[in-house]
């Protein structure tokens, strides 16, 4: 018998019914409504940590009668004092979700088609891990790869331990990266880059970072960003974002300077010139802690001061060279000047360049020096994590404590990448890849190649709650548990200037059907004849988190989240000796934490401190060129051989212009309301999804009114938006929001395999991109594909 | 007593939080997509978008709106079956069983807060469990919007009852302003000098949307200054 999917559950429905009643094809037990309608109505309330991005906010999920029925946010929980986003909100939506897949369930037929089977849990995991096994035994092992969502949890750690010790270094983590991620890497050796305190500065500029709507943190940055707004009328701040579409960040910064897409680092470099020119650089900070400033020959200041004169950086960036002089003068007169790069400056061919120019914009203006600006992210008292990196030089993957990557960069950076280092032999040909947390035929722009290459692994395992475009590619499609039933422990927040271990507990058990992963992975592990948590007999993954925790214990420091009170009042009271809870025992320490949802260390972490610092290296032409030549990222097109000696401007030629008037550049866009595309599944989100453009349930594009008005196109109207690469068909929202050469397009719909709520709904902006990556990170370029458009009559 | 709030636009970030914990907490219908297609969107707390000035100086003002509760609720005179009114606290509320669907308070409500319900709710297996068991679903057929979430102010009520005192500042806040992250959404009695909203009711900033209309909106915005 050969089911689909729909069929597949439509027969679970059918079958679980006549067996008695209690249905699987919905996640929600029968009996639970009878509970609602008589039960006494005992209200509780229970504290976790949102899992709907890696942002790491507190939640406290109001149950009655033991049923979950609204999440609100902690409000002691350090980075959202009790608020949450519309995400957070959201997450019943997913945990009642009615496509949650309910058993494990085996591909009938071909790839890409979408038959199913069911299968026990029990076959289901024997096959895995007799797969497991049988890698393992291969010269050279190392044929099992798992490409995993990294949600900023110890479940990435874990599932990247779980690789490591069956022999495999292809442990692939997923994330976007953190503000300055790319910058700080290259410019100053860091990984994870260091964390800065938004409340110091007197002059911010963000180059694409759109802190309120990427998933780093939103919440804790609204909250800031809120603060700011309103003080800035007393202090005089001033906040410019930098883009080619006025984001959030835009829309809530004091100025917006609209730039051609991927040229960034051009306009920071641009501002470089005029600072250099003016005397107005920090030559104490230079001479100390920097390199390859002023040397002689190819050095920064020659690089800037031949190439990147205003009227030249104007030329390419599309900004006015009275602009670039003004900015430059206000960011280099400023006593704290901040300039953050992330978002869309990550995500273009130039990405890497970009950044680096504009950390080398915060060396040069003494914003590294200004007090208590910058923060030095302290590690955990357990020690450095491991993560998994990659070597541009070799094209291999390994794991490294995250404070000792050398030139590694990180492996998420690359994992986009996957089909085609396959392709090129830097990986060999997987047996078993398993996939867990992500969806890379819809969030990566290579899909054609993603589909080739999962079509080429004999066993493709994923674990999912919601079956998702990358199903059909799959071999096994296990049920996950979501957030809301499974123990883990989010980490850290990058760029948050203090540490916090974020508890995520199980509100209610697993729904039938469904495991956690940490669970799965035990198991799998132990079947394999590894033990990820040694000495622990059978115990399961929940065990495993309070095991690591007592490590925090022991190490006396910190403290279970407390009600707010200011830090200062804090300093005095452990001065006089005073703790803040009192635990003498572990059993005391837990309770504590599952009552208040996580631990934290109040104190911030502390002022950037460059002694002791590798010396930070500015971008010059030579460094540039060695490390495009050294890089095995695959390129899209020819090496860059050509452009040794002037790599940077071989990099520019990468910026895009229309060529013609009805020409744009695509330029697709997050929002807050479904930020890596999963939003989709929930109705909440769906609904919300355009709230500031009031385009719910939809994709649509944002065109400049003066092009509108030269292509007759009105506010409404359907466009067909056409690239190299396939087409769209979309309403246009003419809006002043967005520079004249780009068409933006918000990332999140066009699902085709996603629940109910996403699938065939708008499209997805993503799969019609020329697949072009930034060669010095391997980040795929969202900004370098030039589409047509034609007016579409109704 | 006179509730009211006070929306102050240089604190908004525009995150969009108030509307997506209204519609949880007042289980608000979800309409899907074909019917969002049809403009039938439904948001108690929704969010205007005012573009003002072209680049290099265009700004964009985000101006999260609820229902006004007016002093002089046009909607109210024009119900046919009193099924909405304003009552002593100052909260314009509706009865739902009263509601005979005529649409008259819609079409006079110069904010166009109002959602009218044109389907019977229903839920997928399951999802029926994420509503609120605070509030009511709405039948199909009947008008509905912002209330204040006068259903907190019962509890409130009943709290502060059963502890024998009067009721306390924050111990009523609607959903919107209970989420706001930044705290831009301010509540409470407009008439109690004590309160946050009485003293910046009165702020230099303070606006009212169409005050020339005479409506007397007991939402009141503090103006963006930059």
């Amino acid at each position: 018998m050969k089911l689909s999917r729909r069929e597949f559950l439509q027969w679970l429905g059918v079958t679980g019914a006549l067996a008695g009643g209690v249905s699987q094809i919905w996640a929600v037990p029968d009996e639970w409504g009878e509970k609602l309608r008589s039960g006494p109505r005992l209200e509780t309330w229970k504290m976790s940590t949102c899992g709907q991005c890696p942002a790491g906010c507190g939640i406290r999920v109001r149950l009655i009668d033991d049923i979950p029925v609204r999440i609100l946010g902690n409000p002691i929980a350090p980075v959202n004092n009790g608020f949450t986003c519309p995400m957070g909100e959201a997450g019943l939506e997913l945990l009642y979700h009615p496509d949650r897949i309910a058993q494990p369930m085996r591909r009938k037929g071909k790839k890409g088609e979408n038959g199913w089977e069911p299968v026990s849990w029990e076959d289901a995991l024997k096959q895995i891990s007799q797969a497991l096994r049988e890698q393992g035994k291969a010269k050279p092992p190392g044929r099992f790869g798992f490409l995993m969502g990294d949600r900023n949890t110890l479940l990435t750690e874990f599932a990247g331990e779980f690789a490591a010790r069956l022999g495999s270094s292809h442990f692939f983590p997923w994330r976007a990266p953190a503000v300055n991620e790319l910058g700080l890497r290259q410019g100053a050796g860091e990984f994870p880059p260091f964390a800065f305190d938004l409340k110091r500065t007197d002059y911010l500029i963000t180059f694409g970072a759109n802190l309120l709507e990427e998933p780093i943190s939103p919440v804790y940055f609204n909250r800031i960003y809120g603060v700011l707004k309103e003080e800035r009328t007393r202090t005089g701040l001033k906040m410019v974002h930098v883009d080619a579409r006025m984001s959030q960040a835009g829309r809530n910064a004091t100025e917006w300077v609209q730039i051609r897409p991927g040229s960034m680092g051009v306009l920071a470099l641009g501002l470089a010139y005029v600072i250099l020119r003016d005397k107005r650089y920090d030559q104490d900070f230079i001479a100390r802690y920097t390199q390859d400033f002023r040397q002689g020959g190819e050095d920064f200041w020659t690089l800037v001061n031949r190439d990147y004169s205003p009227e030249r950086v104007s030329d390419i960036t599309g900004v006015p060279a009275q602009t670039i002089l003004r900015l430059a003068r206000e960011f280099g007169s400023a006593k704290a000047p901040l300039a953050l790069s992330g978002g869309t400056s990550a995500s273009s061919e130039t990405g890497l360049f970009s950044q680096w120019a504009v950390a080398s914009l915060n060396a040069l203006s003494g914003s590294f020096s200004a007090k208590g600006l910058w923060r030095d992210p302290a590690l955990l008292p357990w020690g450095p994590s491991l993560v998994s990196v990659f070597s541009p030089r070799t094209g291999a993957f390994s794991r490294k404590p995250q404070n000792t990557l050398g030139s590694d960069l990180p492996a998420s950076w690359v994992a986009e990448q996957l089909p085609d280092l396959a392709a090129a032999g830097k990986i060999p040909d997987l047996e078993i890849l398993l996939i867990a947390q992500v969806n890379p035929v819809f969030q990566a722009s290579n899909q054609k190649a993603w589909k080739a290459w999962l079509s080429r692994i004999p066993l493709v395992v994923q674990f999912a709650t919601l079956v998702d475009d990358t199903s059909p590619h799959a071999d096994l499609v296990l049920p996950l548990t979501t957030y809301l039933e499974q123990w883990d422990l989010t980490l850290p927040i990058p760029n948050l200037p203090f540490s916090l271990l974020g508890l995520q507990q199980p509100i209610i058990p697993p729904l039938p059907g469904a495991r956690p992963l940490g669970d799965i992975l035990l198991h799998l592990g132990r079947e394999a004849g590894i033990d990820l948590f040694p000495g622990s007999g059978e115990k399961p993954y929940g065990e495993y988190v309070q095991e690591r925790m007592k490590k925090i214990f022991a190490s006396g420091k910190g403290t279970p989240y407390f009600e707010a009170i200011s830090l200062e009042f804090l300093e005095d009271l452990r001065k006089r000796g005073w703790q803040v809870y009192s635990y003498p025992a572990f059993a005391d320490f837990w309770r504590l934490l599952r009552e208040k949802g996580g631990w934290w260390d109040p104190g911030e972490y502390p002022a950037l401190d460059w002694k002791g610092k590798k010396k930070f290296l500015f971008p010059t032409a030579p460094r540039l060129a060695a490390l495009l030549k050294e890089t095995s990222i695959p390129r899209s097109e020819g090496g860059g051989e050509k452009g040794a000696k002037t790599p940077h401007l071989w990099l520019e030629e990468k910026i895009r212009r229309p060529n013609g008037h009805d020409s744009f550049i695509l330029v697709p866009f997050t929002t807050l309301m479904n930020m890596t595309g999963d939003g989709a599944s929930q109705p909440l989100l769906q609904e919300m999804f355009g709230l500031h453009s009031r385009q719910y349930w939809k994709t649509w594009a944002e065109m400049h009114p003066e092009r509108a008005a030269r292509l007759k196109l009105k506010d409404g109207d359907l466009i067909r938006v056409v690239s190299g690469n396939g087409a769209m068909t979309l309403p246009v929202r003419v809006v002043p929001t967005v520079s004249a050469e780009i068409l933006s397009v918000p990332f999140g719909q066009g699902h085709t395999e996603s629940g109910r709520d996403a699938n065939h709904i708008g499209a997805n902006p993503i799969a019609v991109l020329d697949h072009r990556m930034d060669p010095l990170s391997g980040r795929n370029s969202w900004q370098s594909t030039l589409v047509r458009v034609e007016q579409i009559k109704r | 007593m006179k509730w009211g709030m006070v929306i102050d636009l240089q604190k908004c970030t525009g995150c969009g939080e108030c509307a997506a914990a209204c519609k949880l907490e007042n289980n608000v219908a979800i309409v899907a997509h074909k019917e969002s297609e049809m403009g039938r969107t439904m948001l108690w707390m929704d969010m205007l978008t005012i573009y003002e000035g072209e680049y290099p100086r265009l700004r964009v003002r985000q101006i999260p709106r609820p229902c006004m509760h007016c002093d002089h609720p046009p909607c109210t005179k024009v119900c046919p079956v009193r099924a909405t009114y304003i009552n002593e606290e100052g909260i314009v509320a509706q009865i739902y069983p009263q509601c005979i669907g005529c649409r008259y308070c819609m079409a006079a409500c110069p904010y166009t807060v109002k959602s009218f319900n044109w389907y019977k709710p229903s839920f997928p297996p399951g999802m029926a469990r994420t509503t609120n068991p605070d509030v009511s679903v709405r039948p199909v057929g009947v008008v509905e919007k912002c209330t204040f979430c006068i259903h907190r102010l019962q509890i409130a009520r009943e709290q502060a009852k059963s502890e024998a005192r009067d009721l306390r500042e924050n111990d009523y806040q609607p959903a919107c302003g209970a989420s706001c992250p930044t705290g831009a959404i301010v509540f409470g009695d407009l008439e109690n000098a004590n309160h946050q909203v009485n003293r910046l009711a009165h702020n230099p900033r303070a606006t009212k949307l169409l005050e020339d209309l005479g409506t007397e909106p007991k939402v009141i915005y503090l103006k963006e200054v930059d």
